[in-house]
C-alpha cells in the first residue's frame, strides 16, 4: 500500500516534541545468548533495547555488559514490571531503577507496557489487560505524569497482547490507548505483532485498528513472532517476524512523523544470527521505501542505509 | 493522586484487580469462581466483582492461566536443571503445594527459582518431605551454583591477599609459611549423584538406583562470572575444609598429619600441588604473613 505525502500529513497531526529524539534505527531487544554474535555484527544493528528486568539485582557482569554495549550501541531501556494499570501508587522503587539503567548506559528513553503485572503484593507474571473504561485511563494517565517527571528521559506505553478483556467495556481499546496517551503526553510504544495477534484472536481487522490510534505518537515499535496454541496466537517471542506483521509495518509506517526506532524481539528459540539480522534488512527495506520519502529528511544522523 | 481520595468507581475497580489477580494466579480460586453453583458474593468481594470475573471468557483465561504456570516451570527448570531432570512431572505438584501455602510476590525468575528451593528444602509440604535425600542434595548443589553465579559476594578476596598460582608456588617452594586464604565465592558442596553423567543423561533413561554416594564438588566463581566446578577424591576434600580452620600453610600440613593418623611420604607435596592447583582456579589466595604462631594459636601477624 502506498500514499501519498499530502495524505500522510493530513492524517498526521503534529507532534512536536518527539522531534527532538534523536533517530535509533533498526536494532535487537538484547539478550546475553547471542552477545558475541551481536559484537562481531554490530555494524548491522544500530541500536539494543536493554531489558531493565535482566540487569536488576544482578551480578558485576551483567553491569559491565551494560556498559559495553552502551559505548557501542544506541541504547532504549524496556521495563516489564511497572504495572502502571495497577490501582496503587507508582512503583518508585521500580521506576528508580528504570532511571539508574537509564543514566548507566545513557538511553534515549524508557518504556513499560500498558497492564497491570501485580496487585496488593501478588505477582501475576505476565502482562495482563486492563479493564476499559475512562475511570482507570485517567489514573493511568496520572502515573504517567509522575513517571515522566521521574526518568531522566522520555517515557514510552506499550501496547500488550491481550486474551480476554474484563468487562464491562466502556470504549475501544484505541480509544483507552489515546485518552492515557494524550492526558499524559505520553509516547506509544507499538508493537505491531501484539496487533496483528489481538486481530486475529479477536477477529478485527488490524489496519481499522491502526488507524483509530494517535499514530503520531509512536516513538519505537516492536516485531516479533509467537507461538499458536488452540488456535490463538501467543506473544511468546520465539519464531520469526510473520510476513503479516511485516505488512502492518509497511501499512502503518507513512503514518509515523516520530518513529525512532523499529526492533525485533527474539527470547526463545534462538535462530542462527544471520537469521535476524535478515529480519533487521527486510525491517530497514521496508522503511527505506515507506517511511523514509516522506519523513527521513528532516533527520540529523540519519544512517547509511536509510540514504538512497 | 491518592488511592484513599480517588472516587467510588476507582476503588471498586481496585478491589475487582486484587479479585482479578488471584483468580488469574490461583486455581482454586478460579475454580471456585467458575463454578455455577457458587455463591455470587464471598471471600471478601462484591457480588459485581465476582460477576465481572464470570464474564471473562473461561478458556482464554485458562489458556492465560496454563502459560503462566508454565513460565514459572521454565523458569524453576532454567535455574534447576539436574533436579528437574530427576523429579520430573513431580516438580508440578511441588510447584502446586507451594501456590496453595503462599504468592508469588516477584515475577523475575531469581526470585521465584530461590522461592521454590526454599519451599522444597525446608519441606514446606507433604510433596517436598518425600523426596528422596539425593533429589534434596542435589537441589542444595544447584542452589548453591545459582547463588554463585547471580549473588556472588564482593569483595571476593581482603585486599591484602595475593591470588596469582605462580606466586603461591615460589613461596611453597622458598619454605615460606603463608596464610592461606579461600575465594569468598567457593563452596565445597556433596551430592550422591554424578552430576557431570546426569548432565549428559537422556531424562527417560535416569536410574536413581546406581547412584553414588557422597561425590565431593568444589564450586568457585571465576572472574567472568562463570562457576566453575571440580570433583574432588576425599583427601583433596578433607584439606580444603581444612584450609580456613588451619589458616597457615604449615598448620595446614599439622592438620592434614594428624587427620591421616599416619605418616604418609609424599603428603606435604601433595597438599601443596592442590593449593597451586586452587590458586589456578581462582578458589585461592594467600598473605604473607610476618612471624607465624604454630598450630594452635590463630593469631596472624600479617606483612603490610
Amino acid at each position: 500500500m502506498t500514499h501519498t505525502t499530502e495524505e500522510v500529513t493530513n492524517r498526521v497531526p503534529a507532534c512536536s516534541r518527539s522531534a527532538d529524539l534523536p533517530f535509533l534505527g533498526v536494532g535487537l531487544g538484547y539478550r546475553g545468548e547471542f552477545k558475541s554474535d551481536l559484537l562481531a555484527n554490530q555494524g548491522r544493528v544500530d541500536f539494543l533495547e536493554l531489558m531493565l528486568e535482566h540487569f536488576i539485582d544482578m551480578p558485576p557482569e551483567r553491569a559491565r555488559d551494560a556498559e559495553l554495549l552502551s559505548e557501542r550501541f544506541k541504547i532504549a531501556v524496556h521495563g516489564l514490571d511497572l504495572s502502571i494499570g495497577t490501582i496503587e501508587p507508582l512503583r518508585l522503587d521500580y521506576l528508580s531503577r528504570m532511571r539508574d539503567l537509564v543514566i548507566a548506559t545513557g538511553a534515549h528513553w524508557a518504556s513499560d507496557h500498558l497492564c497491570l503485572t501485580g496487585v496488593a503484593g501478588r505477582a501475576i507474571g505476565n502482562l495482563t489487560p486492563l479493564p476499559l473504561n475512562r475511570e482507570i485511563a485517567c489514573f493511568i494517565a496520572t502515573k504517567c505524569r509522575e513517571a515522566i517527571r521521574f526518568l531522566p528521559v522520555p517515557f514510552l506505553l506499550e501496547n500488550i497482547s491481550v486474551l480476554f478483556r474484563p468487562g464491562p467495556v466502556e470504549m475501544t481499546e484505541q480509544e483507552f490507548i489515546t485518552q492515557v496517551l494524550e492526558e499524559s503526553d505520553t509516547f506509544l510504544l507499538l508493537d505491531l505483532t501484539n496487533v496483528f495477534n489481538n486481530a486475529v484472536n479477536e477477529k478485527f481487522d488490524a489496519c481499522e485498528y491502526l488507524d483509530s490510534l494517535p499514530l503520531d505518537r509512536v516513538v519505537q515499535i516492536h516485531l516479533a513472532g509467537g507461538l499458536s496454541s488452540k488456535g490463538v496466537l501467543l506473544d511468546t517471542h520465539n519464531a520469526p517476524v510473520p510476513a503479516e506483521v511485516f505488512e502492518l509495518l509497511r501499512y502503518a509506517a507513512p503514518s509515523m512523523p516520530n518513529l525512532r526506532a523499529v526492533m525485533i524481539e527474539r527470547d526463545q528459540d534462538f535462530p542462527p544470527f544471520e537469521d535476524l539480522l535478515s529480519e533487521l534488512d527486510t525491517t530497514k527495506q521496508i522503511l527505506r521505501s515507506t517511511w523514509a520519502p516522506h519523513f527521513a529528511a528532516e533527520l540529523i544522523g540519519m544512517p547509511a542505509w536509510l540514504r538512497r | 493522586m491518592l488511592i484513599e481520595d480517588s472516587s467510588t468507581q476507582l476503588r471498586a475497580e481496585a478491589q475487582f484487580q486484587t479479585a482479578y489477580a488471584r483468580f488469574l494466579t490461583d486455581d482454586h480460586f478460579r475454580e471456585w469462581i467458575l463454578n455455577p453453583s457458587a455463591p455470587d458474593d464471598a471471600e471478601g468481594f462484591s457480588r459485581a466483582t465476582i460477576r465481572r470475573l464470570r464474564t471473562m471468557n473461561p478458556d482464554r483465561v485458562e489458556l492465560f492461566a496454563q502459560c503462566l504456570f508454565g513460565n514459572r516451570i521454565a523458569a524453576i527448570e532454567e535455574a534447576f536443571p539436574l533436579t528437574v531432570k530427576v523429579i520430573g512431572s513431580a516438580v508440578l505438584s511441588l510447584v502446586r503445594a507451594l501456590d496453595a501455602v503462599d504468592i508469588a510476590t516477584d515475577t523475575r525468575k531469581y526470585p521465584e527459582a530461590i522461592r521454590f528451593a526454599d519451599f522444597v528444602l525446608n519441606g514446606g509440604a507433604a510433596e517436598a518431605r518425600d523426596l528422596p535425600s539425593l533429589v534434596i542434595g542435589l537441589l542444595r548443589y544447584e542452589l548453591i551454583f545459582l547463588n554463585l553465579r547471580v549473588r556472588p559476594q564482593f569483595p571476593e578476596w581482603p585486599d591484602s591477599v595475593m591470588h596469582s598460582a605462580e606466586d603461591l608456588r615460589r613461596a611453597l617452594d622458598a619454605e615460606e609459611d603463608i596464610r592461606l586464604v579461600l575465594n569468598r565465592n567457593h563452596a565445597l558442596v556433596s551430592v550422591d549423584i554424578d552430576v557431570e553423567l546426569l548432565r549428559e543423561s537422556d531424562p527417560q533413561k535416569i536410574r536413581l538406583s546406581g547412584t553414588k554416594t557422597g561425590v565431593m564438588i568444589l564450586l568457585h566463581r571465576g572472574e567472568n562470572g562463570v562457576v566453575h566446578e571440580e570433583r574432588l577424591n576425599p583427601a583433596s576434600a578433607a584439606a580444603i575444609l581444612m584450609i580456613e580452620e588451619a589458616q597457615t600453610f604449615r598448620n595446614l600440613v599439622s592438620a592434614y598429619k594428624a587427620w591421616l593418623g599416619a605418616s604418609k611420604a609424599g603428603f606435604e607435596n601433595e597438599i601443596k600441588k592442590l593449593c597451586v592447583n586452587l590458586a589456578t582456579r581462582g578458589a585461592l589466595g594467600f598473605e604473607r604473613a610476618v612471624s607465624v604462631p604454630r598450630e594452635g594459636s590463630r593469631s596472624v601477624g600479617l606483612a603490610k
